[in-house]
């Protein structure tokens, strides 16, 4: 009887500490100390220490306890202590991501960068879950971006090219430079990263450079950049609209396609249905060239059926434009010569579509065009 | 002594280092950190560095690195930055912030006006849908309340334009004259984390994998974990 008043009474407190006569989970009051932590009270991260000291005298050997008690007493300024649970934590769970993350980012916060990195590069080598976050961690807290890439990323070449995408859509633009080059030295980027940074390198115009990149990664052909100045002359490989790639535009009153079926050479050409809606005034296709001084031939196979109006199909570059194609006829070379005076100049070429200013200007009918090709003319 | 000099030294270095956090920020849903989006389920607490751009969706509790409380209000928007002696400077694009000043003054931009509450103040400063700045005060008061300009960055000589009451030189010298409270309590502590880092690293360094000094989870007490 005695046993079962005693037994009552105890219910009865944990009811009134509680709000429940079921014990207490640990989970429950690590909850607890993370609202006593996030209160912003005076005193709470204190009372946050207490609470989840408790919880972990319940689960010692769950590693996420520690790493609470860790945060809870590095916010109360409790430096050392906090860090000796975080090691507890990282011993107990040595390939868990975030045990790892929850440790670096209290390095981070101590400005421990060797440390820090060294857990992410672990948790980069487990997975790519967390890559974003550890790398914008890293360009705001860890400082010299060498050794990032040194010990932050090492041998992983699947976070390395990671990095790269990252830090290219991050504004984090000072160091795509380094990791860059640190990336080509080791061979660790591939096609999709060489066009990336041709691209950015175009954005700055540093076309020199992105060209350099183009022949050195991207580039099948031995003779671009020495005889021909146009990767993917016809339209067989990539239309990315990155870097040097050909980019291909579809509008209201004209679709574009790849032909496979009518084609100047084996490659698939380039074909435009005008539908006769519109008086169009458009670039169907455009890419970007970057050119020595030196004259040029921009040639150009085009075939037309029924493509009305006076303003049919040109190839323009730097100012300079093939005579339009309209009408109907079989494959023609169209052709026109540039000049670069002086300095190295980028360009585009586009192939193009002007307004017509006749009464009944809307174009209709279909044009093919292939084998794009800009060679230099040996005087 | 000169090892404790030496481990000051250091933390003092190390406290100055370039991208050193000045706080920390903990959401239940992810806070977007320059573009990047910073989940709570990966770790509940992210390191916040000089200039951090922060956008929020829950509310967001900043603990700065001097240990001031800011809560950013759902769906605000805001840059923090710290001046002179790690107090923090935030910059509120959107929204609003609660304050809870515990250890010094914070110097809180919103509506480009200055705002100070001062050690000890708690209150919020909130941009209303109209565009105007409201601010209330559960307690304490504001050093500086919307007189003056400000910017998303606080100008190397920001302090020096400022009352003493706000933490700058202009005026009479605050009770007890010479370094505020604040600032001694900051030497205190820094000169007590140096003795305890370099006392730390006097011990830890007799401890290595060979001679099983291992860490004891039952040496975890009021003091010491």
């Amino acid at each position: 009887m005695l046993y079962a008043v005693v037994f009552g009474c105890l219910l009865a407190a944990n009811w009134l500490a509680t709000g429940s006569v079921s014990p207490v989970a640990p989970q429950a009051i690590a909850n607890q100390a993370y609202r006593e932590l996030w209160s912003g009270n005076i005193g709470a991260a204190q009372s946050a220490v207490a609470k989840f000291r408790q919880a972990l005298s319940m689960d010692p050997a769950f590693p996420y306890r520690w790493s609470d008690l860790g945060q809870a007493l590095a916010e109360a300024g409790q430096t050392e202590s906090a860090r000796r649970c975080f090691q507890r934590s990282l011993d107990l769970a040595p390939n868990s991501p975030q045990i790892m993350l929850r440790a670096a980012n209290f390095y981070l916060q101590k400005g421990e960068v060797g440390p820090a990195l060294r857990l992410e590069a672990s948790i980069l080598r487990l997975t790519s879950e967390y890559d974003n976050m550890v790398f914008s961690s890293w360009v705001r807290l860890a400082g010299d971006q060498t050794g990032i890439l040194q010990t932050g990323i090492g041998t992983n070449a699947r976070a390395a090219r990671s990095f790269f995408r990252f830090l290219t859509g991050s504004g984090a633009t000072s160091r795509l430079d380094t990791t860059w080059k640190w990336m080509e030295d080791r061979s660790y980027a591939g096609v999709p990263e060489a066009k990336m940074w041709a691209s950015w390198l175009i954005g700055r115009q540093r076309d020199s450079e992105a060209f350099a990149v183009w022949k050195r990664h991207i580039s099948r052909d031995p003779a671009f950049g020495v005889t021909q100045w146009i990767d993917n002359s016809g339209f067989g490989g990539d239309a990315s609209g990155q870097g040097f790639d050909w980019r291909i535009q579809n509008a209201p009153g004209m679709k574009t396609s790849l032909d496979a079926a009518v084609t100047h050479s084996s490659r698939p050409s380039l074909r435009i249905d005008f539908d006769g809606s519109r008086n169009l005034d458009f670039i169907s296709a455009n890419k970007r060239v970057w050119l020595p001084p030196g004259s040029y031939l921009l040639t150009a196979w085009i075939r037309t059926s029924n493509l009305s109006t006076d303003r049919g199909l040109a190839l323009t570059l730097l100012g300079v434009s093939t005579a339009p194609e309209t009408g109907t006829h079989d494959w023609n070379l169209v052709r026109a010569t540039v000049s670069v005076k002086g300095q190295p100049s980028a360009g585009e070429v586009q192939l193009v579509r002007q307004k017509s200013w006749k009464f009944d200007g809307n174009i209709q009918g279909t044009a093919w065009v292939d084998d794009v090709e800009l060679r230099p003319v040996r005087n | 002594m000169i090892g404790i000099a030496i481990a000051c030294a250091a933390l003092a270095q190390q406290d100055n280092a370039p991208g050193a956090a000045v706080g920390t920020v903990s959401s239940t849903d992810p806070v977007t950190i320059n573009g990047t989006a910073m989940s709570p389920a990966a770790a509940p607490s992210w390191p916040l560095a000089p200039k951090d751009e922060i956008a929020n969706t829950a509310p967001a509790r900043i603990q700065t690195a001097d240990r001031n409380v800011l809560t950013l209000d759902a769906n605000s928007r805001a840059r923090i930055s710290s001046v002179g002696n790690s107090q923090p400077y935030i910059y509120v694009r959107q929204g609003g912030v609660q304050f809870n000043a515990a250890n010094g003054p914070v110097y809180i931009c919103i509506g480009d006006r200055l705002y100070v509450p001062t050690r000890s103040a708690q209150g919020s400063v909130r941009i209303n849908s109209s565009g105007t700045v409201v601010n209330s005060l559960q307690q304490g008061t504001f050093a500086e309340q919307g007189t003056r300009p400000c910017t998303p960055d606080a100008a190397g000589d920001f302090l020096s334009g400022l009352p003493r009451a706000a933490g700058g030189s202009i005026g009479p010298a605050p009770p007890g004259g010479g370094l505020s409270t604040s600032t001694k309590v900051a030497i205190g502590v820094t000169a007590a984390e140096g003795g305890a880092a370099a006392l730390a690293y006097f011990l830890l360094s007799r401890c290595s994998s060979s001679n099983g000094c291992n860490f004891n989870p039952a040496s975890i007490s009021a003091s010491q974990p």
